[in-house]
């Protein structure tokens, strides 16, 4: 470890970190997938994620996402720990994420997907949906008037009717982001938002991940398009075989050798 | 000829009530309830033996412990064990398990009880079943036929309801929560929502009708036995969901009148040729075909699930233009 990649997990700011990666090793069989990962993201900071293909990003976005539990370590979140929580914790806590691929509910609409994600909504209980839409109809109506801001700052908003299976794969990841910010995030985590996606539709969610970092949500950011991650992410955090090899600004980092043989395949 | 309407009519009600519960659970939770069918038997036993009375009073027939309770009380309770019967299921198939093993339990728990049920005499007399099980309504003094009629009336109405508590559960966000799970449970996890609890408040509740459309039944036609909720009898529910199309309460309910109705009560009026046990066999056989058929050539169903569309602009929009038309009237 050099002095760029701050051993105490590298919080840049004096706030206490909204997200705690400490020691983090998670094994499948004999295989290390992740191993002694360390970092924290500060409420309203974008940290990137990166690391070529196989060096266990997507495996430590769903530790800290509660979906596979660590081997050894600990993930605390807004002071408490996610480690041995319910899967569905993390979101009801305001740590939500968005997935690779297949994230949406396909048979479901635009709205209704976005509408899925407000938590605690009236009529989500039995007795609630019971009572009648006359119980549920004006908190609804106040949520689809969100979302179709939310639809509209996306360019979206022709698309609320369609079902999100029928959408591109770029309209798609943007659906998924809006329905993130639907679940009222602290903060989210990103699975290469912009994988697949055209080089417009990656702008414009390019745009909106740099407008929700000025409305104080922090991400964290997997993503292989290392153009994006620069402009976006004041810090990264780059792993390798299951490690992390460095931690810093982009520009830090993309001048390490060791970065640039692990991550672009170079030799020293 | 009337009296054959009141069994046609009483089926096909029956079979849409316990066709919107497996509806709930496979149509918009995506659960495979493969036992599905051992919550209306359960229905049915309850309240058999909440209307037989004590055992001592009910001649050669054996069963572990009965009451006398009036209508609508063993409907009631049947609801009430269906309901319990659920969770209890799912506690057992849905924590832990991917859909296609959660799926396999749940037809292996409905082997098992309809084994246990047949093998313990003394339990719910064994494979004879019960009989003679009083029906409700019993002081009209109607004819025969106007009786029935007008338990025909009763389950009509009783079916009413059932569509009023499904359409209200489908059609609030908590509906919309069941579909998500359904469709991305990994991602309805991302969201908050816990996957577990709403499976199991489906198997509550699609049990609790299940149970229902058992009661009902058990109370119309004054018997039950184990080979009436053998396990293809869940197919036959799962046809009427998948004909009729899934997540939509008018097209299952008219898969359940087509698989109830049509495919079922009309091979038997196929002509008498060859083993008698053709019927039967000509039944399932229809039954198997028409699955693979709607599944590979319409897998939404005869009446698809419908888009949702929100409309609130509209709707706040109207009662504003009303007004300001009044203001405009009045100069």
């Amino acid at each position: 470890m050099t002095e760029i990649d701050r051993p105490t997990a590298g919080a840049p700011s004096r706030t206490a970190p909204l997200l705690a990666v400490d020691d983090v090793s998670v094994a499948f069989g004999g295989v290390r997938a992740v191993d002694h990962l360390s970092f924290d993201v500060a409420p309203g900071s974008i940290v990137g994620l990166i690391g070529p293909n196989g060096a266990g990003k997507s495996t430590a976005l769903k530790v800290i996402g509660g979906e596979v539990k660590p081997t050894s370590g600990r993930v605390r979140f807004d002071g408490a720990d996610l480690v041995g929580a319910a899967p569905y914790e993390a979101a009801r806590r305001g740590l939500v994420r968005t997935f690779q691929l297949g994230g949406e509910f396909a048979r479901l609409t635009v709205m209704e997907n976005l509408l899925v994600a407000v938590p605690g909504q009236k009529g989500e209980t039995l007795l609630g949906a019971l009572a009648g839409r006359r119980w549920w109809r004006a908190s609804q109506d106040a949520e689809v008037r969100k979302a179709r801001d939310i639809l509209g700052g996306l360019q979206l908003r022709d698309k609320e009717d369609a079902y999100a299976g029928d959408l591109s794969g770029g309209q798609r990841k943007l659906v998924e982001i809006a329905r993130a910010l639907m679940a009222r995030p602290k903060m989210l985590l990103l699975d290469e938002p912009m994988a697949g996606v055209n080089r417009s539709l990656a702008r414009r969610i390019e745009e909106t991940l740099a407008r929700l970092r000025s409305d104080g949500i922090a991400l964290l950011l997997v993503e292989h398009e290392l153009g994006s991650v620069e402009r976006l992410c004041e810090r990264v955090v780059v792993m390798a075989n299951g490690s992390k090899i460095a931690e810093g600004d982009m520009t830090e980092v993309r001048s390490r050798d060791d970065v640039l043989s692990a991550y672009l395949g170079r030799r020293k | 000829m009337s009296y054959y309407f009141t069994v046609m009519a009483m089926y096909i009600l029956i079979g849409i009530i316990a066709a919107w519960g497996l509806n709930l659970q496979f149509g918009e939770t995506g659960v495979l309830n493969f036992a599905y069918v051992l919550f209306v038997a359960a229905g049915a036993y309850t309240t058999a033996v909440l209307t037989l009375g004590h055992p001592s009073a009910s001649g050669t027939q054996q069963y572990f412990w009965g009451a006398h309770l009036p209508f609508p009380i063993p409907w009631i309770v049947s609801m009430a064990v269906g309901a319990v019967l659920g969770v209890a299921v799912g506690l057992v198939s849905l924590r832990r398990l991917r859909g296609d093993y959660q799926a396999m339990v749940m037809l292996v728990v409905s082997l098992i009880a309809t084994y246990l049920v047949s093998a313990n005499v003394g339990f719910l007399n064994g494979e004879t079943g019960l009989a003679l099980i009083p029906q409700p309504f019993g002081n009209l003094h109607l004819s025969e036929l106007n009786y029935r009629w007008f338990f025909v009336a009763v389950t009509a109405v009783v079916t009413l309801l059932v569509f009023e508590v499904m359409r209200r559960i489908t059609g609030s966000p908590l509906g919309r929560v069941l579909r998500a799970v359904r469709e991305n449970e990994a991602a309805a996890v991302a969201l908050g929502t816990n996957v577990v609890k709403m499976r199991l408040l489906t198997m509550a509740v699609g049990g609790a009708v299940a149970a229902l459309s058992g009661a009902i039944e058990v109370q119309f036609i004054g018997a039950w036995a184990p080979a009436g909720w053998t396990y293809p009898e869940t197919f036959g529910l799962f046809a009427a969901v998948l004909v009729g199309g899934r997540g939509n309460l008018g097209g299952v309910a008219l898969g359940a009148f087509l698989v109830q109705g049509l495919f079922l009560e009309g091979t038997v009026l196929l002509p008498s040729i060859g083993n008698p046990d053709l019927v039967g066999a000509v039944q399932w056989i229809t039954m198997g075909v028409m699955i693979m058929l709607f599944m590979w050539f319409r897998p939404r169903g005869v009446l698809p699930e419908r888009r949702r569309r929100f409309t609130t602009e509209a709707r706040t929009r109207l009662p504003l233009l009303l007004v300001r038309a009044q203001r405009d009237a009045r100069g």
